[in-house]
């Protein structure tokens, strides 16, 4: 008995033979649910890509605001934190001594003058951004309005003067660590649809960074 | 010769796959299968150990920082040390800055204080003189977490010189 011969006579199909019925139906069963199945992959890759970008969107802003607010003060002369009003007179309050060095405006002054070369950073609680002006030509913002560089900042106290064991101070030193802090709370999802708890619906970002300025000429 | 009927010939013709076949067949579909998720999975693992190797390095950077911000006057007296306020404050030492309120900036899911937000790192800064004259000193900020998916120890490390303050 030979039977791979008896095999390959049974795999013979008579030439010009079309399939059955049973065979077409099986073969687009499974075509359709591989094809299902890929569609169900490319969903799920495009909502992780929409998570992805969500939290990519969220801190962005962010990291260029710390990258420039650190250029800043490592070519500033006296670095300030205090308080920043733009709809109350729109002056810079800075910390008082004796109480905590946090705040949610930072100064940067280029001279020994506050009123001459200085740049502001602040968060705006209504917003939710934090935003720079100056009146310095020697700044990117040079004489510009409020230029808003960082969104969905939620935290009000941003900026806080530090000593170099990270204890906030409680007066004006000439070397402090300026740490700074943004909070972000933002959409996971924007374009699903929220839970009936939602409690999934927000994601944290938060952001940190210390910089210490240069030493005092 | 075997006697072959016609109901024989109809069945042979309309035979389906063997047994064999399709166990290859579904073989070689696994095989590509689990390939392609655990590339899916191998980037999704790289971008969690990137975020948080960014996060570490970033607090790293922050604890350079600080011990470069702690006063050093070589020339006060009395030249007591490592304390607030001193003429200097982080002398040749090994800092250690640890526990729940040292938290990597990762993205995730949540309130910071819930269980899901426990990226916790530990930083260890390292004071060494480099020169007397002229004054010079190396910072060494170390950075060491713990990747969670393995349960492997990296650190990431930052160092800076600094001189005295005057």
């Amino acid at each position: 008995m030979n039977l791979a011969t008896n095999i390959k006579s049974v795999r013979m199909r008579e030439p010009g033979a079309a399939f059955t019925l049973v065979e077409m139906m099986i073969t687009m069963l499974i075509f359709s649910t591989v094809v299902l199945a890929i569609i169900g992959l490319q969903l799920f890759a495009m909502r992780v890509s929409t998570l992805g970008a969500t939290m990519l969107s969220a801190t962005t802003s962010g990291r260029q605001t710390m990258n420039d607010i650190r250029d800043n003060i490592r070519a500033g002369k006296v670095v300030l934190v205090g308080t920043f009003n733009a709809t109350n007179g729109a002056t810079f309050a800075q910390a008082p001594l004796g109480s905590l060095q946090e705040g949610n405006a930072l100064e940067i002054e280029y001279t020994n003058a506050a009123d001459t070369n200085f740049l502001i950073y602040y968060q705006d609680p209504t917003s939710t951004n934090v935003y720079s002006f100056s009146n310095s030509a020697a700044t990117s913002y040079a004489n510009s309005p409020f230029v808003p560089i960082a969104h969905f900042v939620t935290n009000y106290y941003c900026f806080f003067a530090e000593n170099y064991q990270g204890t906030v101070q409680t007066n004006y030193v000439n070397n402090p660590v300026i740490h700074v802090m943004l909070q972000f709370y933002q959409w996971q999802y924007p374009i699903g649809i929220i839970g009936g708890s939602a409690a999934n619906s927000f994601n944290y970002y938060s952001l940190n960074t210390r910089i210490t300025p240069r030493d005092n000429d | 010769m075997p006697h072959i009927s016609a109901n024989t010939v109809k069945h042979k013709t309309a035979g389906g796959f063997t047994l064999a076949e399709i166990l290859i067949s579904l073989l070689v579909f696994s095989l590509v299968s689990s390939g392609i998720i655990y590339g899916y999975v191998q980037a999704n693992r790289m971008v969690q150990w990137s975020s948080i190797s960014l996060a570490a390095q970033s607090y790293a950077s922050q604890g350079a920082e600080q011990a470069r911000a702690a006063n050093w006057n070589p020339h006060g007296y009395p030249m007591t040390s490592n304390f607030p306020g001193a003429f200097d404050e982080l002398p040749d030492t090994n800092e250690v800055f640890s526990g729940t309120n040292y938290v990597l900036d990762v993205p995730s899911k949540g309130f910071p204080g819930s269980s899901d937000f426990a990226f916790y790192v530990t930083n260890y800064v390292t004071i060494t003189t480099i020169s007397v004259n002229p004054y010079v000193r190396q910072i060494r900020s170390d950075a060491v977490w713990q990747f969670y998916l393995t349960g492997q120890i990296y650190t990431n490390t930052s160092i800076l010189v600094r001189t005295s303050n005057q």
